[in-house]
């Protein structure tokens, strides 16, 4: 019985919040349901990112380009093959993105410590570069995918921001869930140890490598999901969604919420797209002097408050995760 | 011959943008990503002097060394109060490229500033059949004197011993009585004003714009994942090979040149995982 209780505990207030979201398109204009809409879809990039930055501590700044790749495949399909079934786009997206993350792997891995975030920095470019480059990567005279549109989900569905909102609500909810079924699995557990101590992890018997590729795999894949869900949200994908730039706002997010925590890749997520929002909003010149002030205010605040933040990760109910505190 | 020419100029910009990143990885494992923010300082310091003052070139590239040197001093004191762990490092440097680049668009306003035109470089010099402009032929002289210059620093003298040896071993370092920290302080200060004089004299092809401090930092990057960390050599032979290559495929296919520097470093890093110079990151 206690199990039920405390299993009940756990599971009620993540039930309520969902439900509370689902609902919120009655109380809110068409703007604000399409920013929030922005700011789930990028709570679940970051949150696939930090399946390899936080818990596998893989310190990507190329995951943007792995977005890239399901934002392209779902756009390219759609725009010039016809494609409009979202079951079969999706069905596209994670293999054509776990193929590339596998190979971004494959690169990325021969390297070691701060190396890596270096190669991961110009593999993520090199994807951008492409996409500026290469003319089948761009439609109707313009340098991105442009006419995307929400895809048919194989019943009647009537698209307005309202039901986009919920749909992709739904979406986000079951790749969360996802990840943190990863997160808690043994392969979660391998990652965490690989990441603390790689030597004594192999010593142990674990193929360390193996688990690096597997992670980020599994959060290239779900981060070209989630770049799918943005070319569908946003009409079109360009080469600037794809670059260093956007990889590196997405390590943002996932340092700002907590990294390597069960829900802080997502809140920061949320909250820097809203950051970022209300920003442009008050000053659409000097939007990114906030947004960088904000970032160095954070970084020195880690030195001189770690009580706060500490106090923070508890109140998101995060474990302890020393490496990343 | 021309395109030899071009390839070098752009190789001597290359190892000025990547050697002060690369001194800073190898020298204390810090990340300074704001790297390329300090060139795009240097590359607007020397417009305001040189183009719109009317300063001599000479002097305007060595005062946004000057400049550089001081900004260097800033960001060594915000990298030192922060931990030194990847995180944060990131955090600092990203917020430092959207700040400075944002004040420079405030400052010099958001038009990008064409290639600096200077009096006495405009000619080409006349070398058998080709015609060398004189402005490539000077950044290229200016790239060799500074990696010589750095060379015997590294090399030859006591300060660039120590920093030697704190590539090898930090904690042996410290422990043999030597203040590691004013090394890195004195690393970060040589860094700077190298980058900054990276962005004046590279200014004269490639101008100033507040897309540099993302530009330079990739092509920088690059050179330092070719060239391997902590030896001077090592960073020009990397710097000459990705010009001269830029060069060629601009020529010969130019839809797909900016993915042949990629492709190259993707062939370093397969083949020699800590690049051409060897030393393990």
């Amino acid at each position: 019985m206690v199990g039920v209780f405390s299993r009940a505990r756990r599971v009620a207030p993540v039930a309520i919040l969902v439900v509370a979201a689902f609902l919120l398109p009655f109380l809110l204009s068409t703007q604000q349901e399409s920013l929030l809409t922005r700011a789930l879809i990028f709570g679940a990039m970051a949150a696939s990112l930090d399946l390899a930055y936080g818990q596998a501590g893989l310190y990507s700044l190329g995951h943007a380009a792995l977005a890239g790749v399901g934002g392209y495949t779902a756009g390219l399909l759609m725009v010039r093959y016809e494609v409009q079934s979202f079951w079969l786009l999706m069905l596209a997206v994670a293999g054509a993105s776990a193929a590339a993350s596998m190979a971004f792997a494959l690169v990325s891995l021969r390297a070691k410590g701060l190396y890596f975030i270096l190669v991961t920095l110009a593999l993520g470019q090199m994807v951008a570069n492409l996409a500026q480059q290469w003319d089948f990567l761009k439609t109707a005279q313009a340098e991105a995918v442009t006419g995307i549109v929400m895809p048919s989900l194989g019943f009647a569905t009537i698209w307005n921001p309202g039901t986009v909102y919920q749909f992709v609500l739904v979406v986000v909810v079951v790749m969360l869930f996802t990840i943190q079924r990863i997160i808690g699995s043994p392969v979660g557990l391998a990652l965490r140890g690989a990441r603390e101590n790689g030597v004594r992890m192999s010593a142990l018997g674990y193929d360390v490598w193996r688990y690096r590729v597997a992670a980020i795999v599994l959060s290239g894949t779900l981060c070209g999901l989630s770049g799918a869900l943005f070319a569908f949200h946003s009409g079109l994908i360009a080469p600037s969604n794809v670059g260093v730039a956007a990889s590196g706002v997405l390590v943002l997010m996932a340092i700002i919420g907590g990294s390597g925590t069960r829900y802080g890749a997502f809140v920061g997520g949320v909250v820097v797209t809203l950051l970022q929002f209300y920003a442009s909003e008050w000053s659409m010149e000097r939007a990114p002097m906030i947004v960088g002030v904000l970032f160095i205010l954070t970084a020195l605040l880690i030195r001189f408050r770690p009580a706060a933040a500490s106090a923070l990760r508890g109140l998101l109910r995060g474990e302890a995760s020393h490496a990343s505190a | 011959m021309q395109v030899v020419a071009n390839g070098v100029a752009l190789g001597a910009v290359l190892f000025l943008m990547g050697s002060g990143l690369a001194l800073l990885l190898g020298a204390m494992g810090v990340l300074n990503l704001a790297h390329g923010a300090v060139y795009m300082v240097g590359a607007y310091t020397t417009w305001t002097l040189a183009i719109s003052q009317g300063w001599p070139l000479v002097g305007a590239v060595l005062a946004a060394g000057a400049v550089c040197a001081v900004l260097g001093v800033i960001l060594e004191r915000l990298f030192r109060v922060i931990p030194g762990r990847p995180n944060e490092q990131i955090l600092m440097s990203f917020g430092l490229i959207y700040v400075l680049g944002n004040l420079a668009q405030l400052v010099w306003g958001p038009v990008a500033k064409s290639p600096f035109q200077v009096a006495g470089l405009q000619g080409a010099v006349q070398v058998g059949d080709v015609a060398i402009p004189a402005n490539r032929l000077a950044i290229a002289a200016v790239g060799f004197a500074i990696a010589l210059l750095l060379w015997l620093v590294q090399d030859r003298t006591r300060v660039g011993a120590m920093v030697r040896a704190g590539m090898d071993d930090a904690e042996m370092t410290r422990a043999l009585g030597i203040n590691l920290d004013r090394v890195v302080l004195a690393v970060f200060v040589l860094g700077s004003a190298v980058a900054g004089i990276a962005g004046g004299i590279g200014g004269l092809v490639l101008g100033a714009s507040t897309n540099q401090p993302m530009d330079v930092l990739l092509l920088a990057l690059i050179v330092v994942v070719v060239g391997g960390i902590g030896s001077v050599p090592g960073t020009l032979v990397a710097s000459l090979m990705i010009g001269l290559l830029d060069a060629f495929s601009r020529y010969q296919f130019p839809e797909m040149s900016s993915v042949m520097l990629y492709l190259l470093m993707v062939a370093v890093l397969v083949a020699r995982p800590t690049g051409l110079s060897g030393r393990v990151a």
